[in-house]
């Protein structure tokens, strides 16, 4: 019996999303809510970061919703779902779904076969909420400039500066080699949204942002949300027209 | 003995060094001394100057430590101070089997047989200590000492939210109310197994005490405790011959505490292998002597004084002392660059 079923014709917006969020968390529950969709959220062993995803029924092709009222939880390892993402290709026909409370099959379709993967659920302990923050400062950029910003600040030091500064928003890295800036001013093309009620500066980890910028591909816009040592939001718009959402939340270096 | 039984009942948590980065965490200085004695060796011996004194110790000392700070790691080393009256005996005991291993190393044939008793007879004296604590100083690395036991004032200094965690490859960190342990701190890498000789990969690995608590299906330290004197500790080793760590966690489980043991048939023999009231050796653990008396800074390091003393007095090579002195420098800076790296905790 089929307890529920989402398919897609392209793997693309699960491939990328899994990726990221695989190297960011170990685990990571993945809630079949009747209503709402697919979705999950986790954060990392050393609580720096939290994934949260969101997949809305309508993001796929074909669904079958769970007919019960109550949500289905299954736990991954997300060691293990990362080794399937690299065995998908961006255009296999994808089907995610269950037959029963243990384990969660992943389909994959292209010329004519199918591969089956039956990821078995582990069990998770607790689910975190998503924590609640007065940012400062929204901006929406083109993925590009977030991937290139955080590759380049990796050159030189493993923390980064992301801030706004008189309508320019930017990303800071400093170190025994040098420093870059890679940045963005209002009224730029790759500027697509920018809301700052002040100027912010604040530090982060760069190698968990060089995880999270792995979404970035099978995104359309980026949105960032800041503020004065404040956690960083990074928001990936995934699906055929933006209807999924991928969030990080990554915790600050605060000086001392 | 103790805690480290409940090995496979309790699931630690492996992570990298990178991920402790930003993070202070308050090291067990007799473990980590006596890590470095054991296992930094040549030809079945500690490394020695020319005069024959012994150096392992500062070997240790330094190139761990400089591998734990370009991770951006703050440590600062705790040092035993006077051990409780109820943990004499057990260092008499050991005092004893150190003079056994002595006359079998004298004896000795092999190298690998040289090795085994060399590492049994080390002793941490006074001069090993006073050599680390200098080295320290001259790193710019705080170092704290402890009124009585080091692993209670490391747990002390982790409850007040002065370091993130406590270092040490003993449990006992969570017995004296340390919420976070980290074991493996000095060792990660690839190392040599001491028995087998097989090259494994040493992790760092995380152990949180409500984790434990959960995993054991405990519901306090003070069940915990009650657990660890059942199995054996520092201060009655031989725990109570005939419960094993299973049998144990069931009566702990069952009865809730030593105290509720105290009704049943099993009681006359528990009674009879602890050298003192359960109370006694309880409050060892769970009010243990400690000091707010510490400061914790990292400073610059003193490049010439650690050439004066580990290359001039201690016959290190100049070369590689340098090298790892310009490398304690850059990290340190880096510490004082990158900030502290918060968790998600605190924006719920």
């Amino acid at each position: 019996m089929t307890l529920f079923r989402a398919y897609q014709e392209e793997a693309r917006y699960f491939k990328y999303a899994f990726n990221a969020a695989g190297k960011v968390v170990e685990e990571a529950p993945l809630i079949i809510s009747p209503d709402k969709g697919i979705l999950s959220r986790a954060m990392d062993a050393s609580h720096i970061a939290m994934a949260v995803l969101e997949m809305p029924w309508e993001m796929f092709d074909e669904y079958e919703a769970p007919t019960e009222e109550e949500e289905l939880i299954y736990g991954l390892d997300m060691e293990e779902v990362t080794r399937i993402v690299r065995r998908t290709r961006v255009t296999d026909e994808f089907t995610l779904e269950a037959e029963s409370e243990d384990e969660v099959i992943v389909k994959l379709a292209t010329g004519g076969y199918e591969r089956e993967f039956r990821l078995r659920s582990i069990e998770i302990e607790d689910i975190p909420d998503e924590p609640e923050l007065d940012y400062t400062v929204e901006v929406t950029v083109v993925p590009d400039f977030v991937q290139d910003a955080v590759r380049d600040a990796d050159l030189v030091s493993d923390t980064v500066k992301v801030g706004v500064e008189d309508g320019t928003f930017y990303f800071k890295a400093e170190g025994e080699r040098g420093t870059v800036q890679p940045k963005v001013q209002e009224g730029a093309e790759a500027l697509l949204g920018f809301d700052a009620e002040e100027d912010v500066e604040t530090a982060y980890p760069l190698d968990y942002l060089k995880d999270m910028i792995q979404a970035a591909q099978g995104a359309e816009s980026v949105i960032i949300r800041l503020g004065e040592d404040m956690p960083l939001e990074l928001e990936f718009r995934i699906g055929p027209a933006g209807e999924g959402r991928l969030k990080f939340y990554l915790a600050p270096r605060v000086e001392e | 003995m103790g805690l480290a039984e409940l090995r496979e009942l309790i699931e630690p948590e492996e992570t990298e060094l990178k991920a402790l980065s930003g993070r202070e965490i308050a090291i067990d200085a007799f473990n980590a001394l006596y890590q470095f004695l054991t296992t930094i060796m040549k030809d079945g011996r500690p490394l020695m100057d020319s005069e024959g004194r012994i150096t392992s110790h500062l070997n240790g000392l330094l190139y761990r430590t400089v591998n734990l700070v370009e991770e951006g790691i703050k440590p600062v080393y705790v040092f035993d101070g006077e051990p409780p009256e109820l943990k004499r005996r057990t260092l008499r005991e050991r005092e004893e089997r150190k003079k056994e291993a002595e006359e079998r190393l004298k004896r000795a044939s092999s190298r690998e047989e040289r090795e085994k008793y060399a590492r049994q007879v080390v002793r941490l004296s006074d001069e090993l200590i006073e050599d680390a604590k200098r080295l320290l100083e001259l790193m710019g690395i705080p170092w704290v000492q402890a009124p009585s036991e080091g692993e209670a004032q490391c747990a002390h200094m982790a409850r007040e939210g002065d370091v993130w965690a406590a270092g040490s490859q003993d449990y006992d960190s969570l017995l004296f109310g340390a919420p976070r342990l980290v074991r493996n701190l000095t060792i990660v890498g690839q190392r040599k197994h001491p028995h087998t000789g097989e090259i494994i990969e040493v992790k760092p690995e995380i152990l949180e005490l409500d984790d434990v608590l959960d995993q054991l299906g405990l519901d306090s330290r003070e069940q915990l405790v009650d657990l660890a004197i059942l199995l054996g500790t520092d201060y009655n080793p031989d725990g109570i011959p005939g419960i094993g760590p299973k049998r144990a966690l069931q009566l702990i489980r069952k009865y809730g505490s030593l105290d509720e043991l105290q009704d049943t048939e099993l009681w006359p023999k528990i009674e009879r292998h602890l050298p003192a009231e359960p109370e006694e050796i309880r409050s060892l653990f769970l009010e243990p002597k400690v000091t707010d008396d510490y400061e914790l800074e990292w400073e610059e390091p003193d490049e010439e004084g650690i050439v004066e003393f580990l290359v001039e007095e201690r016959d290190f090579s100049e070369d590689r002392v340098r090298r790892a002195v310009e490398r304690l420098r850059k990290a340190m800076k880096e510490l004082g660059r990158k900030g502290k790296q918060e968790t998600l905790d605190a924006f719920f």
